[in-house]
């Protein structure tokens, strides 16, 4: 699975979980920050926690990522780099069974 | 996304960790605190180094994150000991972690199922350090960082909490962890705790009431390695046994 494809599956959940309206013009791309842009509650972030783990399975271990993080890396997240993330898990995992 | 329902509300619950079956270790479960609480507190802290050990069980609070509100408004620590009862019925012994409020809910919950409990650790828990009296500290510290917003029916519901007396702390299980923060008004409880139970582990951190926050790595590593020593010397409260 490309990049491109885990940045729209990764949109679609942020529009699933923040709604549409609240997005208005606001374009979800590689450079979009979770805190600043977004404005993403915490609790927010355990959703798209708990979708990509629904999406993507076992392969993409999100917990044992953020286990190694700190907490300014979090709140400085951007979605290329939660993308990235997923995209060389599922890279390593091999293709898909 | 996972919910449980107990009585008329939906619970948002989430486990992390290994599934049923691939650990023998005792599931932890871990409370957040009021108001601005949810179980990101835990989430995107401590739970996911102690769920590298054992399977870990999140939930928001009633009126808290994903969780329905309450129509009635009953945020009482001894309600929300009953939705802690309900959702962990289908567990074995657990180790049960809870920060702040929640620490208050665990203390309800572990006098009445002290058999349940591998271990109790209270992060900040909301109680007086020189015994029952005059008004929680907690209640003005929310009150100071500008949390007196809540909705009334939760306010009103938690004005006539009943404090915790040395005869509470007595009846908790062992092994009793109880953490703090030094930059906390509840810092001060390490006296009466270490008086009380002279068993109880009670440690300080540099860290303000936040302690998953401010001393994130170092409250992980202590869980981890105090939830490992209580896996293997846990024993029924009222037996003396020796660990550490």
């Amino acid at each position: 699975m490309t990049a491109d494809s885990v940045l729209a599956d990764v949109s679609a959940m942020l529009v699933d979980i923040v709604g549409e309206d609240y997005l208005l013009d606001l374009e979800i791309g590689m450079d979009t920050s979770f805190n600043d842009d977004l404005e993403l509650e915490s609790i927010e972030f355990v959703t798209l926690a708990e979708k990509l783990t629904e999406r993507y399975g076992e392969e993409v271990d999100f917990v044992a990522w953020l286990a190694a993080m700190e907490l300014d890396d979090l709140i400085a997240m951007t979605v290329g780099e939660l993308v990235t993330f997923v995209a060389s898990s599922l890279a390593a995992a091999g293709p898909a069974a | 996304m996972p919910h449980v329902s107990v009585g008329d509300l939906r619970f948002h619950v989430l486990r992390l960790g290994p599934r049923d079956g691939e650990s023998t270790a005792p599931p932890a479960v871990m409370v957040h605190g009021l108001f601005t609480g949810t179980m990101a507190s835990w989430f995107f802290t401590c739970a996911p180094a102690v769920a590298k050990t054992r399977p870990v069980l999140l939930y928001d609070l009633r009126g808290h994150g994903r969780t329905d509100a309450p129509a009635d408004g009953d945020h009482r620590s001894v309600t929300q000991s009953l939705d802690l009862a309900a959702l962990t019925a289908d567990l074995p012994r657990f180790h049960l972690v809870a920060h702040s409020f929640g620490a208050l809910i665990a203390i309800r919950y572990a006098v009445a199922h002290a058999d349940r409990l591998a271990s109790l650790t209270l992060v900040e828990p909301p109680v007086r350090a020189d015994g029952p009296g005059a008004r929680a500290w907690w209640w003005d510290t929310a009150r100071e960082e500008g949390r007196d917003d809540a909705p009334e029916a939760m306010r009103s519901s938690l004005a006539d909490e009943a404090e915790v007396g040395d005869d509470d702390l007595a009846a908790l299980p062992r092994p009793l962890a109880v953490v703090l923060g030094a930059r906390s008004p509840a810092a001060g409880l390490s006296g009466r705790a270490a008086r009380v139970r002279p068993d109880a582990e009670v440690v300080t951190f540099d860290a303000g009431h936040a302690v998953q926050v401010d001393a994130k790595d170092e409250l992980s590593a202590f869980l981890t390695a105090f939830l490992g020593r209580a896996d293997t010397a846990a024993a029924p409260p009222g037996e003396e046994v020796a660990y550490g």
